[in-house]
């Protein structure tokens, strides 16, 4: 048995039954990541010898020694702009290269406390700025579907290694689309939860009123069982929400009868491929017949949402990325003369290009003359399109959309200096101008063989529901069984 | 026209701590001049009455007790610096030459 193809929750079921020990399982994955990450570079860190030295720990402690939850022993991987101690996080740039964390990210904690096994750092577009995979320092990940065509990023390596099997699982991070996006695009499930369900603290932050940690799973169950690990209250966290979590697990019931869908009109105008398009209408006519109600909506604002987002982020990522001066960590050149010296060296030389077109547009937008007419303006404009999506999801339970407007495109034909790739984002951005959860599941494969992903997007703290329903989608199709054929053991490519 | 000038590019550079070589100046004032052409759209909406937003969680002000609680290792942080000496950062002299 090829044990790196299972889903958490099979493996589980493994471990649990004693059929199969955390060790084998380990190394079933360590022998996938060795014959096929040459090919897929989802990984700026990779630590296998820790994570066999953790997967026999527990093995020789034997169940008894330890409290086993579903993800106990499951092997799985973390964006590296998740601060891992005595682990480098380097956001993928030179400006962190070799910056050890000596505190962990509390999602990072959480998994530590229920034993899963870390097996390494996986990639991104640099500091999580970035929509294709294409702007990491380190390596460039591939598509595992199309080695010539990007992963989607930022949370490029998450995505890919998932789809690849070389992790189990893994955490991204989404701030604009940047879980739900790439999980699209390697025909995963990717979900961004309610702002606010999961701490923040130890995320390298972007923009800070956006960002929102989340899971990049095979399957939906799975998806339920990490968000059961990560998710809940943090004191570290000033803008975690201090509310009980339910079970997500037992949200998973395979009934969407009378469930209210809204399909929003200018979400699918703005499909570039009548494929992504019409096999999302397949996905909406299917739940109509298992007896959701589905009705076409009207959401005016959309259109605004994508300039909006570009502002807030990059003014949020300007303020936040100030941070970084060589002073205290990060790259610091050698025979800077003044601190000013240091402060503009460190900058220019440790950030790249793509990161620092998005600080000088937040500086441009926080300038004291621009900035009623940029920020206010974006931000009242945020509270707008906020009310607009409330006023629909007070008469509907979910909006269903694409994730993105097409599949995966090739490596270079996006022009990091143009605005082309951002009015892309349209169905994505929304869920975090509003701080709603989405989640993107696989829904189909256009003529070139490539995923499309579906987004369902709830009400805030609605989590459940769209697991459920996405769920329900699962349980009655078979695209998120099907793998890419990467290896001569694949069997299970289309 | 664009809405940028070079100057205008050059001031915003100094302000976020970048040097710019001269191509990059040029490829910042018509990647910024199409940005805010685009953002141009949004005026055509009208936005007073809209409170802006400033974040989306429950979260209004958050305070704790004010006692002191476990911090960090000091010689852990001041690992990750490139220059430290006697437990402190160290940069170069801010007033006057000096090492």
């Amino acid at each position: 048995m090829e044990l790196y193809k299972l889903t958490i929750h099979e493996a589980a079921r493994l471990l649990d039954r004693r059929e199969i020990s955390c060790t084998e399982l380990t190394e079933s994955i360590i022998s996938r990541i060795t014959d096929v990450e040459d090919r897929i570079g989802a990984f700026i860190t990779l630590d296998i010898d820790r994570a066999l030295a953790h997967a026999k720990f527990l093995d020789k402690l034997g169940p008894a020694g330890y409290e086993k939850t579903a993800l106990t022993g499951i092997p799985y991987g973390l964006k590296d702009n998740i601060c891992t101690s005595g682990i480098k996080t380097t956001c993928a740039s030179k400006m962190l290269e070799n910056y050890v964390p000596c505190y962990d990210a509390t999602v990072y904690r959480k998994l530590k406390a229920v034993n899963s096994i870390l097996l390494g750092k996986l990639n991104l577009d640099s500091f999580a700025i970035g929509s294709s995979g294409e702007t990491s320092y380190y390596v460039q990940t591939s598509n595992p579907w199309d080695p010539e065509k990007v992963p989607g990023g930022s949370s490029s390596g998450s995505a890919a290694a998932v789809a690849a099997d070389e992790v189990m699982f893994s955490l991204g991070t989404d701030t604009g689309g940047s879980i739900r996006q790439p999980a699209s695009f390697c025909g995963i499930v990717g979900m961004k939860p309610t702002y606010g369900l999961v701490s923040r603290y130890g995320l390298v932050a972007f923009a800070s009123s956006l960002d929102q940690i989340g899971p990049l799973t095979k399957d939906v169950t799975d998806c339920a069982l990490v968000l059961n690990a990560i998710a809940g209250y943090d004191a570290m966290d000033s803008t975690s929400a201090n509310r009980p979590c339910p079970d997500y697990s037992a949200c998973l019931v395979d009934d969407v009868t009378g469930i209210r869908l809204a399909l929003p009109r200018e979400y699918f105008n703005s499909c570039q491929s009548d494929e992504v398009r019409s096999q999302v209408i397949k996905a909406a006519q299917m739940f109509e017949e298992m007896g959701a109600v589905v009705e076409e909506v009207s959401l005016p604002l959309s259109e605004y949402s994508v300039p909006v987002y570009l502002m807030l982020s990059s003014a949020e990522g300007a303020s936040n990325l100030a941070r970084f001066d060589g002073i205290m960590y990060g790259y610091r050149p050698d025979g800077a003369n003044s601190p000013e010296e240091i402060y503009k060296r460190s900058r220019t030389e440790g950030f790249d290009a793509n990161v620092k077109r998005r600080i000088m547009l937040g500086n441009l937008a926080l300038d004291s003359g621009k900035f009623k007419n940029y920020y206010l303006k974006a931000a009242r404009l945020r509270t707008m399109i906020k009310q607009e999506l409330d006023k629909i999801l007070g008469k509907y339970d979910i909006i269903l959309s694409p994730t993105t407007t097409e599949t995966a495109f090739r490596f270079g034909v996006i022009r990091e200096n143009t605005l082309d790739k951002y009015k892309q984002d349209i169905c994505i951005v929304p869920a975090n101008l509003a701080g709603l959860p989405a989640i993107s599941i696989p829904c189909g494969f256009d003529s070139t063989g490539m995923p499309i992903g579906m987004q369902l997007m709830g009400k805030a703290f609605s989590d459940g529901l769209l697991l459920r329903v996405a769920y329900t989608f699962e349980q009655n199709t078979d695209y998120h069984i099907k793998r890419p054929m990467l290896h001569r053991g694949d069997v299970n490519a289309v | 026209m664009l809405k940028l000038s070079k100057a205008d590019i050059e001031a915003i550079a100094d302000k976020s701590r970048f040097y710019l070589a001269e191509t990059e100046k040029d490829d910042l004032t018509e990647f910024l001049s199409n940005i805010l052409d685009y953002f141009d759209k949004i005026d055509d909406v009208d936005t007073e009455g809209a409170e802006p937003a400033a974040g989306m969680g429950d979260a209004d002000s958050v305070m704790r007790d004010d006692v002191a609680l476990p911090s960090l290792q000091r010689d852990a942080i001041l690992g990750n610096a490139a220059y430290t000496k006697d437990g402190f950062f160290c940069v170069p002299y801010i007033w006057g030459t000096g090492k």
